[in-house]
């Protein structure tokens, strides 16, 4: 029985990949690839297993975008100036992939175009314009994020699967408290996955629009790549070690370092709101945002992955103790990973 | 709700014990009742149906549905609630207390702790450990529960609705049996 108190209609089913086997998953309570549509659901992610060793992420990007050049003959590039768009353009070219790159501007405002070969088409907005459909995207996907709406704008001039410049990998040490800048804890890291980041795969779902908005969790071995890597590695180690000095709340260092270390020609930001450098936007961004979480109340859970239950699902040994974990929290017996498709 | 006008608290405690009846309710409806009187949670839209206590949570994916039960309970004295508290199982050995409330007129009585009991007695013994989070005023009071801060934790601040809550928490716990100490 599904409780419903939110005014949002239920998603029809998933019909596309939006990742490798649609291993990465979400969902409320019961339902899976839906749309929040009671406060009081459960929000869920879940990952699927390798099949096979990974590669450095430099490599697993470039295996995934190869086989998502498999799958669909063009590809869109959404081109808001974050790493993903800029990597992945740049791969694309390299490869040969039929791909073209969508940018948006808002008051003449909007990120720096790539550089290189690929085709590039700008549309040209009203801010306030792009503020309406914001507005209905909140209502729709169940979402308060200005940028995540900017996400689905690009998206929704696309001619071709688009992949989103959208996603992060971020790891966070709960023994760190944020507001006090201080140790509190020992150490215990997990990934979080905020219902936020998956607001782009419900409204591509709720328009029945194929895309990419996942890019950055394609496959199990991508995501085991990016948690291996030295950036990442460094990171767990200096709260493994619990060195107060060196110990910071999330891993936001470590996501531009591995960008910068895989892709040393490309001058990568950490994320797209670091590429729209413009303060009256990243303000009226701000403003936009709170009045899409008054539309959208109730949707600002996240998902919680102990990186020990998460190197587990990955068989990695990262060699660092990953914090408090089952030591002191108890243990959890493994379950097989649900078969995509239905939760048994 | 049946929360009607909350009476003084009786001097026979032990009078009002035997009257007291626990009942377990849907998370829906206990969030609609416990909003008005959560220090800062005015909103039943803030709370949440699981909250994860700084990683406290081991369970992952779609088994935050199939393997978390969460109890939400109340305590009637003659048919009018006068406490409430929650209760689930971090992992497959340890449970998380999640919000004590008494009404101001019935506290000092024991019923908080009564409820508390009552809570952990609905759980296997495989559970044989609790934790909760602790407003810093608030600490002794657990402490005479059994209740002792987990060693490495320090005050922290936490959010509620998106706004800073004035209290510093504390992470607690005990082992599952009345009484015994970490």
């Amino acid at each position: 029985m599904i409780s419903v108190d939110l005014d949002r209609a239920p998603l029809p089913p998933l019909a596309a990949e939006h990742t490798a086997s649609n291993h990465f998953r979400f969902g409320y309570d019961t339902q899976e690839f839906s749309a929040r549509q009671s406060g009081a659901a459960r929000y869920w992610t879940e990952y699927g297993r390798p099949s096979r060793r990974h590669h450095d992420f430099a490599l697993e990007l470039e295996s995934a975008l190869g086989e998502i050049g498999a799958r669909h003959r063009r590809l869109s590039i959404a081109g808001s100036g974050g790493p993903i768009s800029r990597a992945v353009a740049f791969l694309a070219e390299r490869m040969g992939l039929d791909a073209a790159i969508t940018r948006i501007e808002l008051d003449g405002v909007g990120a720096p175009a790539p550089s290189g070969r690929l085709a590039v088409e700008t549309h040209a907005y009203r801010f306030d314009s792009f503020a309406e459909f914001a507005q209905s995207f909140a209502a729709r996907a169940g979402c308060g994020d200005a940028w995540v709406a900017l996400a689905a704008f690009h998206a929704a001039h696309a001619t071709a699967p688009q992949i989103a410049d959208h996603g992060e990998f971020r790891l966070l040490d709960n023994g760190i408290d944020e507001r006090l800048v201080a140790v509190v804890a020992p150490p215990n890291l997990c990934l979080i996955d905020n219902e936020a980041f998956t607001a782009l795969d419900r409204w591509l779902i709720a328009e029945g629009r194929a895309g990419l908005p996942q890019l950055l969790r394609w496959s199990p071995e991508l995501m085991a790549a990016q948690l291996d890597s030295p950036p990442m590695r460094q990171w767990m180690a200096a709260a493994s070690e619990n060195d107060a000095a060196a110990r910071s709340w999330t891993n936001r260092a470590a996501r531009r370092a591995l960008w910068r270390r895989s892709f040393p020609a490309l001058d990568l930001l950490v994320d797209t709101r670091a590429a729209w450098a413009d303060a009256n936007l990243r303000r009226r961004m701000t403003e936009l945002s709170r009045r899409m979480r008054r539309l959208s109340p109730g949707c600002g859970m996240q998902h919680v992955i102990p990186l020990h239950r998460l190197a587990s699902r990955f068989a990695l040994d990262l060699g660092v103790p990953l914090g408090e974990g089952a030591a002191v929290y108890g243990r959890v017996a493994e379950t097989p990973v649900a078969a995509a498709g239905g939760l048994s | 709700m049946s929360r009607g006008v909350a009476r003084k608290a009786p001097s026979a405690t032990v009078a009002a014990h035997a009257r007291l009846r626990f009942v377990m309710l849907r998370f829906a409806q206990w969030r609609q009742e416990i909003a008005p009187l959560w220090h800062m949670e005015g909103s039943a839209r803030f709370i949440s149906p699981l909250v994860n206590g700084y990683g406290q949570l081991q369970y992952t994916g779609a088994e935050l549905v199939t393997r978390v039960r969460m109890m939400p309970l109340a305590a009637e004295l003659d048919g009018v609630r006068i406490a409430w508290t929650s209760i689930y199982n971090i992992s497959d050995e340890a449970l998380r207390l999640r919000g004590i409330y008494v009404l101001p007129a019935w506290r000092s009585n024991g019923i908080g702790r009564a409820l508390v009991e009552h809570a952990l007695g609905h759980w296997p013994d495989s559970f044989d450990r609790v934790f909760l989070y602790a407003r810093l005023r608030n600490v002794e009071i657990y402490r005479r529960w059994g209740f002792e801060i987990v060693p490495g934790h320090a005050p922290r601040t936490h959010r509620i609705g998106g706004r800073d809550a004035e209290d510093r928490i504390v992470q607690m716990s005990r082992l599952r049996s009345p009484g015994a100490m970490q």
